[in-house]
């Protein structure tokens, strides 16, 4: 289990912005969380927070009741590497490695032995047959390739920053279904979106607003 | 996989980083032609003095810019001491050709010590020189070319005219510039008062030292020194040129330095977010800093082996021009000019990359993130 715990996050020092207040919140495997809420409702920054990218001004963040932010700085890298996958909004596909590449990269950052075999098969799953360059694949191509190396070593966890923010309709339903599906194979998803009518398609809807919790949905 | 991260973030922009390869090599080989002058000096030196076999010489002035100041008597004198083989060295520099077309080393044969007074040369041609008393030469293979002699032909040294018996050549060169007649003859054709030097190669050749330190206070205005001293002389000599030409060559290494510096922040401050996103995705700093460095150093490499085959090319360039010109090779590749040359390009990488490195660390995952 995922667990925000009085999570808080504060930017600058003169004019000051509270990005995330007092959150509080677990997120339970097998369930598809989508977080939605207006531009700068931290919406990110909690993402950033959940995945121990980012550090809380107050608060912490329990993963099966490990403190995140009791680790230093390459303890949690490490941690991460291990636990939790990440999708961005910009894909993020490393330009100079081709496609299976770029999902062999999950295993270094691991530390385990490079799949291939796995790599090959989880790139396939989600449609992916060619190996080329990121930029000889489109964009829902590329954000899939981007999934594959987030979950290619099976992480715990995956979170997902306004995943179909560059996509048009209909690879944006194909990234929600795959979310979902990966979700429903016991696995925790946490998405950060835009785009109410696909977070709908989530277990539960949060929503933000000035950094806080203004509701949670709980749908299918 | 390290590696091959590191090897294909070089290969997608491969123009900016040949040419920093290119300017790398250029300094490498640089440093490379030009210390390989000294290396050329030591293994001459080294040769030369491997050669003439002396374990003790006794001379005035500097032995490497010699003026014949040693009375002909001295033979005499240190041979009644019978503490080993005692030879005459006589060594005259001769223009060849009139005009003159480059120097020959007029160097004396003394058949009076059953040591080989010259280094390992070959016969390529006739013989070698049969009497004390008779005058008959050996000429070097480059005096031969230069002058159009052969054997049976005369050669003029000072008063004297000598028949041509053998023509020799050595690995060095030495014996390739040389003319070789028996030392008696050439010092009554000079009418020399002086020789240069007095060699002695004890019976006891353990006892060097300590029959050296007994010549020394017998001979107290002479230069009286080993092989080994010698050498040591030799080596700083060398090593004093070798500081020099590495401080002329240091010019190309330091502007090679700054521009892969300048090349390794530039790629740094465009893929910041992809370090972002590589600790995002589990990378430690530690990671990030170690990939950063080792391109900077995989491209300081590719510089050595590129600077390295140029640095080659140069040298046999020299060598052959050296080789037409004077009848001896000046320059020399060793390993251990490779290593050397090998440690200054693995210098240049971490001096390039290190602050780089740093700064492609020093930013937070989200504002590495932020920036495309």
């Amino acid at each position: 289990m995922l667990r925000a715990d009085n999570l808080t996050k504060v930017y600058g020092t003169r004019i000051r912005t509270v990005a995330v207040d007092g959150i509080t919140f677990a997120f339970e495997p097998g369930r598809c969380y989508a977080i939605v809420g207006p531009s700068g409702s931290g919406k990110t920054t909690l993402l950033y927070l959940l995945s121990a990218i980012e550090t809380p001004d107050r608060g912490t963040v329990y993963f099966d009741d490990v403190d995140l932010f009791s680790m230093d700085e390459d303890e949690r890298a490490r941690f991460r590497a291990r636990h939790f996958g990440f999708v961005f909004q910009h894909f993020y596909l490393i330009p100079y490695l081709n496609a299976l590449e770029n999902v062999l990269l999950r295993f270094y950052l691991k530390g385990s032995k490079p799949d291939r075999r796995r790599a090959v098969e989880v790139l396939r799953r989600l449609g992916i047959d060619e190996i080329k360059k990121p930029y000889e694949y489109s964009g829902g191509q590329q954000q899939r390739i981007a999934i594959a190396r987030a979950i290619a070593t099976n992480p715990d966890v995956l979170f997902a920053d306004e995943p179909t923010g560059n996509l048009d309709s209909r690879n944006s339903r194909i990234v929600f279904d795959i979310l979902r599906e990966i979700a429903s194979g016991g696995k925790i998803v946490v998405v950060a979106t835009h785009d109410t009518e696909l977070a709908r398609t989530c277990n539960v809807v949060i929503r933000l607003k000035d950094g806080r919790i203004a509701s949670v949905e709980t749908g299918g | 996989m390290f590696l091959t991260i590191s090897l294909k973030s070089i290969t997608y922009k491969p123009l900016r980083f040949i040419l920093t390869i290119l300017g790398l090599a250029v300094a490498i080989a640089g440093l490379i032609s030009l210390m390989s002058f000294g290396e050329g000096a030591r293994k001459a030196i080294r040769r030369g003095l491997e050669a003439y076999k002396p374990r003790i010489l006794i001379y005035r002035g500097d032995f490497f810019m010699p003026t014949p100041l040693v009375p002909l008597q001295m033979a005499d004198s240190v041979k009644k001491l019978g503490i080993g083989d005692v030879y005459r060295l006589v060594r005259i520099a001769k223009p060849i050709g009139f005009p003159p077309r480059g120097m020959a080393i007029v160097i004396g044969m003394d058949f009076a010590s059953r040591i080989k007074f010259i280094e390992d040369y070959t016969i390529i041609e006739g013989r070698g020189l049969s009497d004390s008393l008779k005058r008959e030469a050996l000429i070097g293979e480059k005096v031969a070319q230069t002058l159009g002699y052969t054997v049976g032909d005369t050669v003029e040294v000072g008063k004297g005219r000598y028949t041509i018996v053998g023509i020799i050549k050595s690995p060095s060169g030495i014996s390739t510039n040389a003319i070789v007649v028996p030392v008696n003859l050439l010092i009554k054709d000079y009418d020399f008062r002086n020789i240069l030097a007095v060699s002695i190669v004890p019976k006891d050749i353990s006892k060097t030292d300590s029959i050296a330190k007994a010549l020394k206070e017998k001979f107290p205005d002479y230069q009286v020194q080993t092989t080994q001293e010698l050498a040591h002389l030799t080596e700083s000599m060398v090593a004093i040129g070798d500081i020099i030409r590495f401080a002329l060559s240091a010019i190309a290494l330091f502007v090679a330095t700054v521009s892969l510096f300048a090349i390794m922040a530039i790629t740094v401050q465009e893929r910041t977010w992809e370090f972002g996103v590589l600790r995002a995705l589990g990378a430690t700093r530690k990671l990030i800093f170690n990939l950063v460095l080792a391109q900077a150093i995989l491209i300081s490499l590719l510089g050595w082996v590129l600077g390295l085959l140029l640095g080659m090319v140069i040298i046999k360039a020299i060598n052959v021009v050296a080789y037409q010109k004077l009848g001896f090779e000046f320059t020399t590749m060793t390993v251990r000019l490779g290593l050397f040359s090998l440690a200054v390009a693995a210098g240049i990488g971490i001096a390039g990359g290190f602050f780089p490195a740093l700064q492609a660390v020093r930013k937070s995952i989200r504002e590495a993130i932020g920036r495309i």
